[in-house]
């Protein structure tokens, strides 16, 4: 069964760390495919996993984090956000409708900048 | 060591820096329709963080982002490190730390993406993974940040783009 997903629904990414600015914030190359958005992107539902079990679906979890955004920003950019699950993934979703959108690399810009790194906290990192 | 310039281009003293002469262009790359500056080793040192990042880069496997990426592909690893050779060239006066790009990051479809960063502008220059160029340029001097973006650009394009911003 498909869930509706709410405009105030997060959304994670994973991000592997070597997409990270020096700074701890997302770059834009994270959401990119051939100069433009990537017309697919991959997210998981944040109500129907946890940030653990989300970052859990790589071999090698240290090498990334786990970004979060609300369903509102790629929808207030024109994009569309759908539940799509995965066999091995309840939560998986997508954002779609990318390919002709003006403006693209200024796209994929604001979603970086409205990603926050929230997995794993700080504190967990430093030990 | 002696940098080969084109004849049309008049080359000057920029500095004495240990023992050694930097014969470099001047600022007006804009003037060139050909990206045909040949590269001065001497001043590479000022890149080099740059090229470390690339060299980590084109290191990356398939599916370095578990969404299946595809590893930078040689032509866009081999014209991103062409383009950041010439840099110390077309930019003699700027320190190792206003040259050096912000960031460098891999894109998925195995392409890469370098960006600078300055108050006044951002550059993000992606070398697509059919070694293409394009980029955005953000403009922060006014009171709203301005989006530009343009695609099939040359490197020239983007030394033009960078003089505006470097020398703002």
């Amino acid at each position: 069964m498909l869930e509706t997903i709410l405009d105030e629904d997060e959304l994670y990414r994973r991000l592997p760390l070597i997409s990270l600015n020096s700074d701890g914030t997302v770059n834009s190359a994270a959401f990119k495919l051939r100069g433009k958005p990537d017309p697919n992107i991959s997210v998981d539902l944040a109500r129907l996993t946890t940030p653990q079990e989300s970052l859990n679906r790589v071999v090698n979890p240290n090498n990334f984090r786990l970004g979060a955004f609300l369903a509102n920003t790629p929808r207030n950019l024109g994009l569309t956000v759908i539940h799509d699950p995965l066999d091995d993934n309840y939560a998986h979703s997508l954002i779609k409708d990318n390919e002709n959108i003006q403006n693209s690399k200024a796209l994929c810009r604001l979603l970086a900048e409205s990603t926050k790194v929230i997995f794993p906290p700080d504190e967990a990192i430093a030990d | 060591m002696a940098t080969t310039t084109p004849s049309y281009h008049k080359t000057k003293i920029e500095s004495v820096s240990s023992g050694r002469i930097y014969r470099a262009r001047s600022f007006h790359a804009s003037k060139y329709s050909h990206f045909t500056i040949s590269n001065n080793i001497d001043s590479l040192w000022k890149i080099q963080p740059a090229l470390d990042n690339l060299k980590k880069i084109s290191l990356l496997p398939n599916n370095w982002d578990s969404y299946g990426a595809e590893c930078p592909s040689t032509l866009a690893v081999e014209n991103a490190r062409s383009f950041l050779f010439k840099l110390p060239s077309y930019f003699p006066y700027l320190s190792p730390h206003e040259i050096n790009p912000f960031t460098i990051v891999p894109v998925c479809d195995g392409g890469i993406q370098i960006e600078w960063r300055n108050q006044y502008a951002e550059i993000e220059l992606e070398v697509e993974s059919d070694g293409k160029f394009s980029y955005l340029l953000i403009d922060k001097s006014q009171k709203e940040r301005v989006f530009l973006e343009k695609h099939g650009v040359v490197p020239s394009d983007i030394i033009k783009l960078l003089e505006k911003v470097f020398y703002h």
